[in-house]
């Protein structure tokens, strides 16, 4: 509901011109709409095509009502822009696909970008590791606050009752455990 | 970040507290990154979930109720007991060993077993079903060539009485539990066992059995000399 509420504010900003409440929408869904994308095109184009849906997104949301949550619109949004690139690409003429001999000379072009180098999925498993290292390494009821809201999807009410604690302790531990997270991640940014 | 910015990304914010933090992350680079990496790390959380292999593990509820019938056991006898400890390490290890192709420790323990069974050639097991409590196994069960049983009956609940076969080879005991076995036997020709911690043993020992008995799962894989002796109604002559 409060996804809702925080998602109509956003939108509501964007709506009135605040262009940079779409950047929060934009870092907020973006994992999920590349994961939902990628089940119909490989990941390096799953990119481009998440890309597409956001922008897609962006200059349509004055139509957006509210009538359904953001995510249910934006997802809508999505997979139609994966079909659609689906069907443009099955059009495209095969002299536009780029030969494997060219890759070298084309290293620089949209088809052979660098976000999938060896290096970059390098990155993205030592961040996977941060992350759970950190939550594993928490003490006890930090973890386990964390665990019952990100993995089991509990809400505050719900955790406290589990933990037997009031909901401004639960609020409070999983606040430092996403600080201890945040860290973390924050460091290895630096790095 | 704080507790509001924390609330925000687990949809738990009142709306004054949402226009706050949405105000602080637009105006700041460095709360904006934090947002970033707090969706990030629900996204590495959700990828956990989602890679997470569905297991079909046929004797968990089984061993679930042995362990609920253990610990009822203990504590009837004042004995404390000590849940297991469940936490993120745990669970991701066990996924982890999952996804390297592990067997359940269940089903290896059933293979084991079965290979123990055909080594030492005997394995008697004895069943009570609901509401037969009333007669001795002398005239009931059925037992493996060479071999005679003794029974030590666990206090179970009616539905779930069970009975642990102990098995003797050329008269002598196999089993290490007997020889510490407190027990005694009562009117109607069973052994009962006081000893709490020994009943959760002789639960193991038949939660492990039991999938190999014939007539109870896994018959297929049961050598043809094991048997399943079970309470029988007395009957006449």
């Amino acid at each position: 509901m409060a996804d809702d509420l925080s998602d109509a504010q956003l939108v509501a900003r964007v709506q009135r011109g605040e262009r940079a409440a779409f950047d929060l929408l934009v870092r907020k869904y973006q994992h999920r709409v590349i994961k939902l994308v990628s089940r119909y095109v490989s990941p390096p184009e799953a990119q481009d095509v998440a890309q597409d849906a956001f922008i897609k997104a962006y200059r349509s949301i004055s139509g957006f009502k509210g009538d359904s949550a953001f995510y249910t619109w934006l997802y809508r949004i999505s997979i139609n822009s994966a079909k659609n690139y689906i069907t443009a690409r099955s059009r495209r003429p095969a002299s536009q696909d780029v030969d494997v001999d060219d890759a070298e000379v084309m290293g620089q072009t949209e088809q052979f970008s660098d976000r999938d180098t060896p290096e970059a999925l390098a990155e993205s498993h030592e961040v996977r590791d941060a992350v759970l290292s950190t939550i594993r390494d928490l003490p006890e009821e930090l973890r386990t606050a964390i665990t019952l809201r990100e993995l089991d999807g509990m809400s505050y009410d719900q955790i406290a009752e589990t933990m037997g604690c009031p909901v401004g302790t639960v609020r409070s531990r999983i606040f430092r455990a996403r600080s201890a997270v945040e860290r973390r991640i924050a460091a290895l940014s630096e790095k | 970040m704080d507790e509001r910015f924390s609330a925000v990304l687990d949809e738990e914010a009142s709306i004054e507290e949402i226009e706050a933090v949405i105000d602080t992350v637009l105006n700041d680079e460095d709360a904006r990154e934090c947002w970033t990496r707090q969706y990030m790390l629900k996204a590495v959380l959700q990828e956990e979930i989602s890679s997470q292999p569905v297991t079909f593990d046929a004797g968990f509820a089984d061993r679930v109720m042995a362990e609920l019938y253990a610990e009822d056991s203990a504590q009837a006898s004042g004995r404390p007991t000590q849940p297991a400890p469940v936490g993120l390490h745990s669970i991701r290890s066990r996924w982890r060993q999952r996804r390297r192709g592990g067997r359940s420790t269940g089903l290896r323990t059933g293979f084991g077993a079965a290979a123990a069974a055909s080594i030492v050639g005997v394995v008697v097991f004895a069943y009570a079903p609901f509401g037969e409590q009333n007669h001795t196994p002398s005239h009931s069960h059925r037992t493996a060539s060479r071999s005679t049983v003794n029974h030590a009956s666990v206090n179970a609940p009616t539905g779930l009485r069970r009975t642990v076969a102990d098995n003797h080879h050329n008269g002598q005991p196999s089993n290490r539990i007997r020889h510490r076995v407190p027990s005694q036997q009562s009117n109607n020709g069973r052994w009962s066992v006081s000893d709490p911690a020994l009943r959760r043993e002789l639960n193991g020992y038949l939660i492990q059995h039991n999938g190999l008995a014939r007539n109870f799962g896994l018959s297929a894989s049961t050598p043809t000399f094991v048997h399943a002796a079970t309470y029988r109604t007395r009957t006449s002559p």
